[in-house]
């Protein structure tokens, strides 16, 4: 691996060193006034996305704000226990989906992070793993080159992408939620959630090995 | 421009710091830009979405004057000008990024021996799983860092390191 990086440091060095001296040869660019229109809206979408928008505490005070007028007006309430829910958000572009991942009903949620077990086939090991308060990364590899990587988040802000050029696509439930498997080349993704989390599972190994390991 | 980015960065420490980057290095990713895409309008998109995507992760930016981080700039914008090149609707030519890589003509007599057979391996590969590489085993990016940066899925990033690696593997042995 040493020798690998010793010589990628040498080939992208020279191949740049080669580009900078050029740069410095050639004239200076005036970047344009149109081009400070354009990068407003990346500042506003950098913005949004590093402003906390607290959409629990919105959803959770409309929530009571409802029941408090029914408590005032009816002499009976009930209050119904619904299981925390996933809403996916699937924009189908062209060449990719992207799937934007937002939670329900999480008032009656306790606990912290929990990491999903896997029934991962003998002959694999860990090669990789990290985590963190809203995420958990797994790698593992066998000798003969297949892999299964699992990504598991915390469904809120979470967003995927999958490949919308393979040529095989289903749909199917895990443990009553969605989940959509899609075969890229080689490998099989399968993305479903559980109510609380989103997960990615990855891997050059047959559909039916992978779904063994979800099982 | 600058003003605008300044506001990504969180502490007036790193806005120091990335206004000195940005000085540093904006011409130079104006150069590669402007080569891939022979446009001016798109190699300005292609240095601001650049910096954008850096000021979002700019806690990962190491020394502004080392080759480290000037190598990772212009791996971030060729990759982003080879997007905007497919995104074109009247590009009907190949992109480059299968050709060798440019200005290196191989190995030679300055090329440590220990290292000519990798270098070929490496210089023969694809750009794409190439540049992960780097970022992956130079810069110690992990997956999911090197798929913001790239504007890419992590699972694209995960297949090209194999991929690369399967490559190295199969050539090499290791």
């Amino acid at each position: 691996m040493e020798r690998i990086r010793e010589a990628l440091v040498l080939i992208y060095d020279e191949e740049i060193n080669t580009i900078e001296k050029d740069s410095v040869n050639s004239p200076e660019h005036s970047f344009t006034e149109e081009f400070e229109e354009k990068i407003l809206s990346y500042v506003r979408f950098s913005e949004r996305h590093y402003v906390p928008v607290p959409h629990f505490r919105i959803r959770k005070a409309a929530v009571i704000a409802v029941i408090a007028a029914l408590v005032m007006t009816s002499a009976v309430v009930s209050i119904a226990i619904v299981k925390p829910s996933v809403i996916w958000n699937i924009q189908k572009k062209a060449v990719e989906w992207i799937i934007e991942f937002h939670r329900e009903n999480t008032d009656s949620e306790t606990g912290g992070f929990k990491i999903r077990k896997l029934k991962i086939p003998d002959g694999f090991t860990v090669k990789e793993e990290s985590r963190h308060d809203s995420g958990y990364y797994v790698n593992y590899e066998n000798h003969d080159g297949k892999f299964i990587a699992l990504q598991q988040s915390v469904a809120d802000d979470t967003k995927m992408y999958l490949n919308a050029e393979s040529d095989e696509r289903k749909t199917f439930k895990v443990d009553g939620h969605d989940a959509i498997a899609i075969h890229d080349e080689d490998t099989w993704v399968i993305v479903w959630d559980d109510g609380k989390y989103v997960y990615d599972l990855t891997g050059n190994v047959s559909y039916d090995e992978l779904i063994r390991v979800i099982e | 421009m600058l003003a605008i980015f300044l506001q990504i960065v969180d502490t007036p420490e790193e806005q120091t710091k990335f206004e000195k980057l940005y000085h540093r290095y904006k011409n130079l990713l104006f150069y590669v830009a402007y080569n891939a895409l022979e446009d001016y309008e798109d190699a300005e998109d292609a240095v601001n979405e650049t910096f954008f995507r850096v000021a979002k992760n700019f806690s990962k930016i190491g020394e502004i004057e080392c080759h480290e981080t000037r190598n990772f700039l212009v791996i971030i914008i060729k990759n982003i000008s080879i997007d905007l090149l497919r995104k074109r609707k009247a590009f009907t030519g190949e992109l480059n990024e299968e050709q060798p890589v440019r200005g290196y003509a191989g190995t030679d007599e300055n090329t440590p021996e220990k290292l000519r057979d990798v270098v070929d391996v490496l210089k023969e590969m694809p750009a794409k799983y190439r540049d992960v590489l780097w970022l992956n085993a130079v810069a110690g990016y992990r997956a999911v860092e090197i798929a913001a940066f790239l504007g890419v899925s992590p699972e694209t990033i995960r297949k090209r390191l194999h991929r690369g690696r399967e490559m190295l593997k199969k050539r090499l042995g290791e």
